[in-house]
């Protein structure tokens, strides 16, 4: 049997032994939402498209961890693209980018934010402040309220985090 | 605190690989050094031997510079952004955003430093609720002591029901509570008592309302009377009676105003204006509805009248278009804007 057939093999008997177990974990979480269906089937997809299947041990387990990651994902998407919105209705009128552009942008503050994904907040704000205003450690310290070497080892933290860290 | 901020080369080890966007990863020195590079070049006070040293070190092996290509390659499109969107969506200032983005009982998490602000809104803590309600869903329940609730969309609530106190913890959104007399077999009546971020309210056998909002909380009162405990003014009780409403905060009240029926229609999913400006429409609506909606101001003073089904804010939408002169633009199935004609 090809690695092809294994996986696909492998894939069949955990959506028929566990996609209606996961459908109705999902609606327990969600509430009583039709959005429990469309999580569980990107659960299977995103589980498809990795190479991990063949260490599955638990494989329920296994399944709530991918589907709730996809669930905070999409909350943290949410809450991105509000944060995003509040920021455009404070802007003055001649500076509020057009439709297009507005898209772009958030789709590459959602990439950044996964670029920072887990930093803690005060380490990202000094690395987007001295990555985007050129701010220097001192400005930045006294902003914060932290001493310059704490700010040092944010902007390493943040620094690896956002460059090296990325698992993808 | 500090231990956690301080970075462990241990802990850096153990994460994934680094990889450039030719698929091929870093060696994880490599990518260590090349941090600590820009994390000097950028502090501010980098001297030129710094900078000479740098190049040195970039020219040393070609994986320095495949590391440093990757670090300009990021950069580009960290600086295609206007910088006050990124902070400001990304890494809001805690002190002056907080109410915006935060309800009063993340606080206390964002002022020890964990975590990341957007990790702490609402819908995440909503998830874990005893019960919950997404966009634009609206849900019936009866507790224990038939209790009756309704939820509103994006709600949750915890239901906390002991030996001498019922209690209900209204985490985000609103609801609609019909109490019932506590089970005669009771020594003592129960208390009914809601928690929300800004204080306490008392039911005195009651039909309310109470929404949380984004600083303060909602009450309005249908039958009998509510009694509010705000949590940093605890001996300052308000009582609200029937036909009343009213916002607090953790410390001060607003001033009464009526309780409006039509508030409620809601709960029988219907949303009813009576000659309402179409933006503060548009804004009830848009709590119903999953993506953006958005009023264009020059429409925005256009009067509504009507009763609309909640069910549907997509045919709500276009209802609009036949009773006013306005169009409805949708840039995607998730953002629509109601532009004037």
């Amino acid at each position: 049997m090809t690695t092809a057939d294994t996986m696909s093999h492998e894939i069949e008997s955990l959506y028929s032994s566990h996609h209606s177990w996961l459908c109705g974990w999902l609606r327990k979480k969600l509430g009583a939402h039709c959005d429990a269906v469309d999580f569980a089937h990107d659960t299977f997809l995103r589980i498809l498209t990795s190479r991990d299947l063949f260490c599955i041990r638990e494989p329920r387990a296994y399944l709530a961890t991918v589907a709730g990651g996809l669930v905070a994902h999409h909350y943290r998407r949410r809450a991105i693209e509000k944060a995003y919105l509040d920021a455009l209705t404070n802007l003055p009128e001649p500076e509020t980018p057009s439709p297009e552009y507005s898209a772009i942008l958030l789709e590459t503050l959602i990439e950044i934010d996964q670029l920072l994904d887990n930093l803690p907040l005060k380490a990202r704000r000094a690395f987007l402040l001295a990555q985007l205003e050129g701010l220097t450690y001192a400005e930045i310290a006294q902003q914060l309220g932290v001493s310059v070497s704490m700010v040092k080892q944010y902007m390493l933290r943040a620094t690896h985090q956002c460059y090296f860290s990325r698992s993808l | 605190m500090a231990s956690k901020n301080t970075i462990s080369s241990a802990a850096m080890l153990k994460q994934a690989p680094a990889f450039a966007e030719d698929g091929l990863p870093f060696n994880t020195h490599v990518a260590q050094q090349a941090s600590e590079w820009l994390v000097l070049l950028i502090s501010g006070t980098a001297t030129d031997e710094d900078r000479h040293a740098w190049e040195q070190w970039r020219n040393a092996d070609p994986e320095h510079g495949r590391a440093w290509r990757h670090i300009e390659n990021i950069n580009q499109r960290l600086h295609g952004i206007p910088t006050d969107i990124v902070l400001k969506t990304l890494a809001p200032n805690a002190l002056r955003n907080r109410r915006r983005f935060i309800k009063a009982l993340t606080v206390v998490l964002l002022a020890s430093g964990t975590g990341l602000l957007v990790r702490q809104e609402t819908p995440w803590r909503a998830w874990t609720a005893d019960y919950r309600t997404g966009t634009g869903e609206q849900r019936k329940l009866t507790l224990i002591d038939g209790t009756l609730i309704v939820l509103n969309t994006t709600s949750a609530i915890d239901v906390d029901y002991s030996d001498t106190l019922r209690l209900i913890q209204l985490r985000t959104g609103e609801m609609f509570i019909t109490t019932a007399q506590d089970k005669p077999t009771a020594t003592l009546m129960r208390p009914f008592v809601v928690e929300t971020a800004e204080g306490t309210v008392r039911a005195l056998g009651t039909r309310f309302v109470i929404r949380q909002e984004d600083d303060r909380s909602h009450v309005a009162v249908y039958e009998g009377a509510v009694e509010i405990t705000p949590f940093d003014a605890r001996d300052q009780k308000i009582v609200v009676p029937a036909g009343q409403a009213l916002s607090f905060t953790r410390h001060t009240r607003d001033t009464f105003l009526p309780a409006d029926e039509n508030a409620i229609a809601w709960t029988d999913g219907m949303i009813v204006a009576e000659k309402i400006r179409l933006g503060d429409f548009i804004d009830s609506l848009r709590r119903y509805r999953n993506g953006y909606l958005i009023c264009d101001p020059a429409a925005a003073n256009l009067l509504v009248s009507g009763v609309f089904p909640l069910k549907d804010t997509d045919s709500v939408l276009a209802s609009l278009t036949d009773s006013l002169p306005v169009s409805i633009h949708y840039r995607t199935r998730f953002w629509a804007t109601v532009v004037h004609k």
